[in-house]
């Protein structure tokens, strides 16, 4: 093994992680190549003074600081958006959620919306076809009692009465 | 891969607060340590520890079942120390101009002086020699420097690590060994033998 194959093989030789035959070959390469030997040697130098740095423990406090930095970024997350904080507290009132995800709450506002919309139209479609019957009940009532009290007028009422009845039938 | 912390971050997904703390309870050293080797500033480790923490609790929802907690507390630190570093840096490249220009009037000195004080025989002290290895590891390039303090400070597995650092296996070893040797010669004087 040359001095570009240890290279290319020295971390797993340095963490023990390489196959034996290729272990035992690196190391008779060493044997012989003072180069490459005196650079794992410094690796592992180097390897133990960052490995020997002490371990840092989080400052005293800092889970209940913590707390309270999540607790108000939460506060102004929601205070921000006021249709997210109308639906927490409806969801807090009356489903009993704590955490709220809105997107089934637009999804029933907007359910809401289509049911209310298609009920006005109906009632709407109701209304305007009572409306028109009335109407032409006036109008059939004038025409007949218009050729009972004028009968050499012409014989239109007669007509327009038959004429009534298709268009309430159409309708 | 289910492990407890994976069933700990489900619990949360119930709503479990508690499950939330305990995950906090047990990786705030390791994050805190973590960032502070990274940064080299205890009151900056501490407030971007925090903000891991603020991040993990938003997106804990969308945190995937499959997933290491631990890799993945990582690297939301790993990748928030990198945007410090970068801002710091462009704040540096804006600063540093300035400085030079107050400077000007005086003796043209180089701003970075070599230390010609150092003498082999002097005997350093654990924190001195502390101190020299954070300020060699504060060099390295970030992607070296995460890469060699997960492995060496952290205990990871090349696997964790690249979970981590999103790279391979392949990518994870060859940063490893060109932090190593890059701290090497950093080191130079320090090291023994």
């Amino acid at each position: 093994m040359n001095c570009r194959r240890i290279r290319k093989n020295i971390i797993d030789y340095m963490s023990g992680t390489l196959s034996k035959e290729k272990t035992e070959r690196i190391k008779e390469h060493l044997l012989s190549c003072a180069e490459c030997s005196q650079l794992i040697a410094e690796l592992e130098a180097t390897s133990h003074l960052v490995r020997s740095l002490d371990r840092a423990k989080a400052p005293a406090g800092f889970e209940s600081r913590l707390q309270t930095r999540i607790a108000f970024q939460q506060s102004v997350k929601t205070n921000r958006n006021p249709i997210r904080r109308f639906a927490r507290d409806f969801a807090r009132a009356f489903i009993g959620m704590r955490r709220l995800s809105l997107r089934p709450v637009i999804a029933g506002i907007l359910f809401c919306i289509m049911l209310g919309v298609s009920i006005l139209m109906i009632i709407n479609n109701n209304v305007a076809q009572a409306t028109d019957q009335a109407f032409i009940s006036v109008c059939q009532e004038q025409h007949i009692s218009f050729a009972a009290a004028n009968p050499l007028a012409d014989d239109s009422a007669v007509l327009l009465k038959d004429r009534a009845s298709d268009l309430a039938n159409e309708l | 891969m289910l492990n407890a912390d994976t069933v700990l971050a489900s619990t949360h997904q119930n709503d479990d607060c508690e499950a939330f703390d305990e995950i906090v309870a047990r990786y705030k050293d390791g994050i805190f340590n973590y960032i502070w080797r990274m940064v080299s500033n205890r009151d900056d480790a501490e407030d971007l520890a925090q903000e891991v923490f603020v991040r993990a609790f938003a997106s804990m929802k969308s945190f995937r079942r499959e997933s290491n907690v631990r890799t993945w507390l990582y690297r939301i630190a790993t990748n928030l120390c990198i945007d410090k570093y970068r801002r710091s840096s462009i704040e540096k490249q804006l600063i540093t101009p300035l400085m030079q220009s107050a400077d000007c009037n005086e003796d043209a000195k180089p701003l970075d002086v070599p230390d010609t004080t150092y003498d082999p025989e002097r005997t350093y002290d654990r924190t001195e020699l502390q101190a020299e290895v954070q300020r060699a590891l504060s060099k390295l390039p970030d992607k070296l420097r995460s890469v060699i303090i997960l492995y060496d400070i952290e205990g990871m597995s090349y696997e964790e690590i690249a979970e981590t650092v999103s790279c391979p296996i392949g990518t994870v070893k060859s940063r490893i060994f060109n932090a190593r040797a890059q701290l090497r010669k950093l080191l130079k004087p320090y090291i023994e033998g």
